[in-house]
């Protein structure tokens, strides 16, 4: 197989990834060969590796290169992550670790005198709860006296979108994935109250240099580089650590307005019933042998952990409410689960967009699961979004072999509840015609009735062709 | 540094600024320098400074730019 430039590397002409064969491999040009080299013989990438916070790089010998056109002076190899997830997919104390670990990483580097020279955080992914940087060419030589080019970068893609729910309760998702670059901090600037910005923090990361921008564009090129006055290398780190310290203790507002961060509490399951689900989810995972598992709606991620210990080896959850994500990823974090919990809307799943619209890979692009779990699901969107129950089911095939479907009748109390304003116009929506369409297009293994409301799981599997 | 970084607060809070195209990086670099020091600090107001005068004496601050001239601000 021959060798595929990856959409999303084409900024630095120090280098670019492809792959060949599912292997990754980053070309580095001649341009980027003399920068690699300084930094590769700090030892800084490879010592950050053994701690697994930079990306393990191997030098690979060039022959396994065989287009001739690309002509590389060097050829890494980086190992193949799990799946590689977006900042506007991440909840807040997902983007929080990934800024940290930008900082650690920055203040580190320094140490070895190397500086970044971006702060993009599509250069973060996430290996289960631990994120992990993965663009060894964007470090190189520190120069004495240079600034932190990657600081107006690192306030809109980090600093920004951390604020924009801290201080004033909005989560950063949707503007982040239309905009994709991050939040803007002259935009965020507008939206914060006057006396918040006397903040020492907000005022020199945010305020300040939204204005200083304003200010320079008045001004001659040649009358702002002769004011280019040196940062000492103290100031950097003092930056870095500052920010790192104000990171830190940066919360999400509590947001009232969460549907489903208590279900775990206020679901409507009896006990034995949530253990018969546990069990029939369990039994699929045994039998299957699943070695990804994408869990929709995954919630707090109870039935996610579930798959992990029966055998499943890495699971992706999605749902679109913010506090459980985050109890999910502290869930994740707590019991050390190889578990990464994405924001995801059914309805309006990641596109495909940026540069050529390939640069961020859409939901489905990145289909990678074994096993779906679709548990108290469907409604969400059947209902909830008018989704024909057809279109749903050959959507849910679409995205694995086999899975479980829990198909909620109109009895359950969440979907009376969902129909409490709204006119019934769902005349087809019941368990026979759910059953009906399913058996059409799949095997069905097995399905159990699971609570007094009539909830019904389906294991199924499609037809292998 | 405590007076000089009152009054940059309150020119950076209280002079409206204009809008036209904007270079992205400049204004991040410009902080930073504020952040080292007391040299940062008055490389800024000589910048407000230049603003006040125009203010007043009406000179144009940049009579060669035209709409290509962002490009050679630095990055």
């Amino acid at each position: 197989m021959s060798l595929i430039p990856d959409p999303a590397s084409f900024r630095d002409p120090a280098g670019r990834i492809f792959t060949k064969d599912r292997r990754i491999f980053r070309l580095v040009s001649h341009q980027g060969a003399r920068n690699y080299q300084i930094v590769r013989d700090t030892k800084f990438i490879s010592k950050m590796a053994g701690l697994d916070k930079i990306i393990e790089t191997l030098e690979a010998n060039p022959s396994i290169i065989d287009d001739p056109s690309l002509n590389p002076h060097y050829v890494l190899e980086h190992p193949r992550l799990p799946f590689i997830s977006y900042p506007y997919e991440w909840c807040f104390p997902m983007l929080k670790k990934a800024a940290l670990l930008h900082l650690e990483l920055q203040l580190q580097a320094l140490d070895e005198k190397l500086m970044f020279s971006d702060a993009s955080a599509y250069n973060i992914q996430f290996k289960g709860t631990r994120p992990i940087f993965i663009d060894s060419l964007s470090i190189q030589p520190y120069r004495e006296g240079q600034v932190w080019e990657g600081h107006q970068q690192f306030c809109e893609q980090f600093l920004n979108p951390l604020l924009l729910r801290s201080l004033l309760g909005v989560t950063h998702n949707a503007w982040y994935r239309g905009n994709l670059e991050g939040i803007p901090s002259d935009e965020l600037s507008k939206m914060l109250p006057w006396y918040k910005k006397f903040s020492r923090n907000l005022f020199l990361h945010v305020v300040l240099p939204s204005r200083l921008n304003n200010l320079a564009k008045n001004e001659k090129a040649d009358s702002l580089s002769s004011m280019n006055h040196k940062l000492p290398k103290e100031t950097l780190t003092k930056i870095f650590t500052q920010l790192s310290s104000w990171i830190n203790g940066l919360k999400p507002r509590s947001s009232s307005n969460s549907t489903w961060g208590d279900y775990a509490s206020i679901h409507c399951y009896e006990s034995n019933e949530v253990t018969e689900k546990q069990k029939f989810v369990s039994n699929f995972i045994q039998k299957t042998k699943p070695e990804t598992v994408w869990d929709l709606g995954c919630n707090t991620g109870e039935y996610s952990e579930v798959a992990l210990k029966s055998g499943a080896n890495y699971v992706i959850g999605f749902d679109y409410d913010q506090v459980a994500l985050e109890k999910s990823f502290e869930r994740a974090e707590k019991n050390s689960l190889n578990f990464l919990p994405l924001f995801f809307d059914g309805a309006n799943p990641s596109p495909d967009q940026g540069w050529n619209c390939q640069e961020r890979k859409s939901f489905l692009s990145r289909k990678n699961a074994d096993a779906v779990l679709a548990l108290a699901f469907e409604h969400h969107l059947a209902i909830g979004r008018n989704i024909p129950l057809d279109q749903l089911i050959d959507w849910l095939l679409n995205l694995a072999p086999c899975g479980v479907i829990e198909f909620i009748p109109k009895e359950d109390p969440n979907l009376k509840l969902m129909l409490r304003l709204r006119e019934d116009i769902f005349d087809n929506y019941s368990e026979d015609s759910f059953r009906n369409i399913l058996e059409k297009k799949c095997r069905i293994i097995s399905s159990k009735t699971i609570s007094k409301t009539k909830r019904v799981l389906y294991w199924f599997e499609k037809p292998t062709s | 540094m405590k007076h000089a970084f009152f009054f940059l607060i309150f020119f950076v809070l209280f002079v409206e600024p204009a809008y036209s195209y904007l270079d992205p990086g400049t204004g991040s670099m410009l902080a930073q320098l504020v952040m080292g020091g007391v040299a940062g600090v008055l490389v800024v107001f000589k910048l407000y400074w230049r603003k006040v005068k125009r203010f007043f004496f009406k000179t144009n601050p940049n009579p060669e730019r035209d709409d290509h001239s962002q490009k050679d601000l630095p990055h």
